[in-house]
């Protein structure tokens, strides 16, 4: 199973590299925050379209990921000796990484559970996770926690362009990390674990620690743009780790298109820059487009609408070359 | 004496809530085990069953009249979605929790645009209440939970006792040797989308007077039924009750001793147990 | 009554039958021998509707039925004994027979109960805890309660007893005696087959490679020795 075609992977983030010279500030500061919800998205694809874990509660490690890095960088808890960004950015992913460790061994262990019964689980816990911190009065309950300090980049902390620049580097690097990582031996068991797991198994491969692992690492990816995402916002509130943007990240994810991460990471940013300048004007309208087109493509274009063409180009590449 | 008359219209409460619940689940758990779908739109159906009781009133229809209109309407948007949406992802049975998860935004915000997004009430069609042993309760809840009740046995014995329901767990158990017995499985499985949808559509009309009606209101009921079916075992008719009983009991109980969140937290967490545990002893057996 | 012409069907990208040609006359026992894996059970779901073939033709009584869905042929009078019985492990065994009227609707006849004696014991016990001999003949008399023209049965002797094996031999000779019933028997046991079937049809490769009458099938015929593998 191939991604994008690397022409069109590079041309993407060189020309998303490009757009703070064309937009203003205000919509440099804005697609920052895209580019992180593209990286949350890639998490979801390895996780659900590579493996075929389809988690419906993706958003527990985004959210996790962004609330350590707001109580450490505000310091929350004494327990924590440094506030500093970048420590307490490394800090955010392990614990998104432990969590999601955790909840794979949970879901993963012995027999294991998939299919309906995971989608359901991954639900609950994140439904749980969200009613947690709701009342959880350290971490602000409702109103979550605001003044998180920026990135450290420079005099102007809140100038968006170098904070552009970092979270898009991160989410190339990722993007580029994860390509490297899919094209080798385990990209290769991570499909004979979405397509065969028993006969993965009867090869003598572990296929929970392949799940497990997988899954952790989606975890970690989910909790870096979480943490990412607060620093940008100034602001961890538990919209951020619950159900809805659980949901959220799957209509993204099942639109690009699930098994190809360029297209769930370009989708997401299509989808929060398309909400962003319709919403207002549509109301309503706009999410009864967004489930109808949604609803359509799961139906028509199972592959995603973007992942589609961009596989077929893929082929044709092949064929050439 | 003094606690059995605070404590038994608590109880009365949470029965009335298992009930309804069990009906919705019901209604999950007929699609579910019939087609393998989970209809994560099963929430909104219960909406517009409760929007059908709404406008039906508002429009001068007797209450009750109301009630019966309700399954048929939202029976007949469930054939609309079997035919148009679910028949084309027969073979790709967790697509279909991603497609009805868009066609729930979809009623959900056709429902804001068609009656606006805030909560609408219709009035009880009696506030007379009981008394019994000293304590006094609103007739309408006891008619309620009579009716819920009544559904529950009636479905459960439509599958247990007749010959449609024979053919339906047949389908369920083979589906491949029910169809060659002559069974006309894909009839069977939209028959019972269009049954599963009116069983959520009388479970929305029912609570209309009780609660309050918008278009958000069946995702809080969508959850606990989902949750429900899962834990009391999947296909198990009888399970139904059993995972109704836990969810909604433990739900509308535990708010009495501790706070909302604290108990919502324990229902999921007895849910996910439960769910875990089920799902391994499955696959080990 | 049935004539299957050059038919095609497979799984996937493989092919299993390869231009299969074959006539079933009206009111005999037709048998078919195959070694494993030649893809008897194939042809038996093609023919019963539940897999798709590639290409080719099945006619019966002279009406075309190749696309037709299991549940309407099963309503023009096919009705299907599967390799392993397939009966329904967890219904009672009245419940069972009861599902063998799906095709027609009325009432279980009442010589399904003089044919199979046993089950009239057994209707309210559960499917599944039959012997592997009683479920056998739940199969079989579940295929039969719906009064079929044709049937199809894959194997019925597969794990019986030789005792067993003499009941269902029994029971298909009285079948057909009554000349309603029109059989399709897919065997690996020769002694069943030289017992009922009037002709044997041998299936190797995809295609049917020849076939006898049935009193033919002496152990030295070179069918029988290609078929044992010598
Ligand atoms: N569902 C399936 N998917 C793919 N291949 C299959 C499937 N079922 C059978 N086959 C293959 O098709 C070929 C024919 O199988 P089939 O079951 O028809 O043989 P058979 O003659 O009935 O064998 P047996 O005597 O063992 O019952 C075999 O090679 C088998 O592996
Ligand atoms: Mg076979």
């Amino acid at each position: 199973m191939r991604d994008a075609p690397l022409p069109v992977a590079l041309a993407v983030f060189a020309g998303l590299g490009l757009v703070p010279f064309v937009l203003g500030d205000y919509w440099t500061g804005q697609l920052a925050r895209y580019v992180l919800f593209g990286l949350f998205a890639m998490s979801l694809a390895l996780v659900w379209g590579r493996a075929g874990i389809l988690c419906f509660g993706q958003a527990m490690f985004f959210g996790i990921g962004g609330y350590a890095m707001a109580t450490v960088t505000l310091g929350t808890f004494a327990a924590v000796p440094f506030t500093a960004a970048l420590p307490a950015l490394v800090l955010a992913v392990a614990v998104a990484a432990a969590a999601a460790l955790l909840v794979a061994l949970f879901l993963f262990w012995g027999a294991g559970i998939g299919g309906a019964y995971l989608a359901a689980v991954t639900l609950a816990l994140a439904a749980i996770l969200e009613q947690a911190v709701r009342g959880w009065y350290g971490l602000g309950a409702d109103n979550g926690l605001s003044g998180v300090p920026p990135l450290p980049l420079g005099d102007n902390p809140w100038d968006p362009r170098p904070i552009y620049f970092v979270v898009l580097a991160v989410a190339a690097a990722v993007y580029f990390g994860l390509l490297a990582l899919l094209e080798s031996r385990f990209g290769t068991l991570l499909t004979a674990l979405r397509t065969n797991p028993e006969r993965l198994a009867h090869l003598g491969y572990s296929v929970v620690a392949l799940r497990v692992a997988v899954f952790t690492l989606g975890g970690a990816i989910a909790g870096l743009a979480g943490a990412l995402f607060v620093a940008t916002d100034a602001f961890a509130s538990p919209s951020l780790i619950g159900f809805a943007l659980s949901a959220e990240v799957l209509i993204w994810v099942a639109l690009g298109g699930r098994s190809v991460l360029l297209a769930a990471f370009l989708a997401a940013i299509l989808i929060r820059v398309a909400e962003a300048y319709l919403s207002e004007t549509l109301g309503p309208w706009w999410l009864l487009t967004l489930g109808t087109l949604f609803m359509v493509s799961v139906a028509a274009v199972p592959n995603g609408v973007l992942a589609t063409p961009l596989l077929w180009l893929q082929g044709r590449l092949r064929r050439t070359s | 004496m003094g606690a059995f008359l605070t404590w038994a219209p608590l109880l009365l409460d949470a029965l009335s809530f298992v009930l309804v619940l069990a009906l919705v689940a019901l209604g999950l758990v007929v699609i579910f085990g019939l087609m393998g779908v989970i209809n994560l739109a099963h929430g909104e159906l219960f909406m517009l069953g409760a929007y059908t009781v709404v406008l039906a009133v508002g429009w001068g229809v007797p209450f009750w009249l109301a009630v019966v209109l309700a399954p048929i309407a939202v029976g007949a948007v469930g054939w609309l979605v079997e035919v148009l949406l679910i028949r084309r992802l027969a073979a790709r049975p967790l697509d279909t929790i991603l497609a009805t998860w868009g066609l729930a935004i979809v009623l959900q915000q056709a429902a804001v645009l068609a009656f606006g997004p805030g909560s609408r009430s219709v009035a009880r069609p009696t506030d007379a209440t009981v008394t019994f042993a000293g304590i006094s309760y609103p007739a309408y809840r006891l008619e309620l939970m009579a009716i819920a009740a009544l559904v529950l046995v009636a479905t459960m014995a439509l599958f247990a006792r007749t010959r449609v329901g024979l053919r339906a767990r047949a389908a369920i158990a083979d589906p491949d040797m029910a169809a060659a017995l002559g069974v006309n499985v894909r009839r069977v499985r939209a028959q019972s989308f269009v049954l599963g949808a009116a069983l959520a559509g009388l479970a929305g009309a029912l609570v209309a007077p009780i609660i309050s009606v918008d278009p958000h209101m069946g995702f809080g009921f969508l959850v606990p039924a989902f949750l429900s079916i899962l834990a009391g075992g999947g296909v198990s008719l009888g399970g139904v009750l059993g995972g109704a009983a836990i969810i909604g009991g433990a739900d509308s109980l535990l708010g009495h001793w501790m706070s909302p969140v604290v108990s919502q937290i324990v229902v999921f967490l007895i849910a996910i147990v439960a769910i875990r545990l089920r799902a391994a002893r499955a696959a080990g057996s | 009554m049935l004539e299957i012409r050059d038919l095609r069907a497979g799984y996937g990208q493989s092919m299993v039958l390869n231009g299969v040609n074959l006539d079933i006359a009206h009111g005999t026992v037709t048998a078919l021998l195959g070694r494993n894996g030649m893809g008897k059970t194939t042809l038996c779901r093609v023919l019963i509707g539940l897999l798709p073939m590639t290409s080719g033709t099945i006619t019966l009584d002279n009406d075309s039925i190749s696309h037709m869905a299991p549940h309407r042929l099963a309503r023009r009078g096919l009705a299907y004994v599967p390799q392993g019985r397939s009966i329904f492990a967890r219904f009672t065994v009245q419940e069972n027979l009861d599902l063998g009227l799906s095709a027609r609707g009325g009432r279980i006849p009442p010589h399904i109960f003089e044919w199979f004696p046993m089950l009239a014991e057994l209707r309210g016990r559960r499917a599944g805890t039959l012997s592997g001999g009683e479920q056998q003949m739940l199969a079989l008399a579940r295929a039969l309660v719906a009064e079929p023209s044709l049937l199809i049965l894959d194997e019925p002797s597969e794990g019986l007893q030789p005792s067993r094996v003499t009941a269902i031999g029994d029971v298909l000779l009285r079948i057909v005696a009554d000349k309603r019933v029109t059989v399709f028997l897919v065997e690996q046991n020769l002694a069943l087959v030289r017992r009922v079937a009037a002709i044997t049809a041998f299936l190797v490769d995809g295609v049917i490679a020849g076939g006898a009458a049935g009193r033919d099938l002496s152990p030295q015929s070179p069918l029988i020795q290609r078929y044992l593998g010598l």
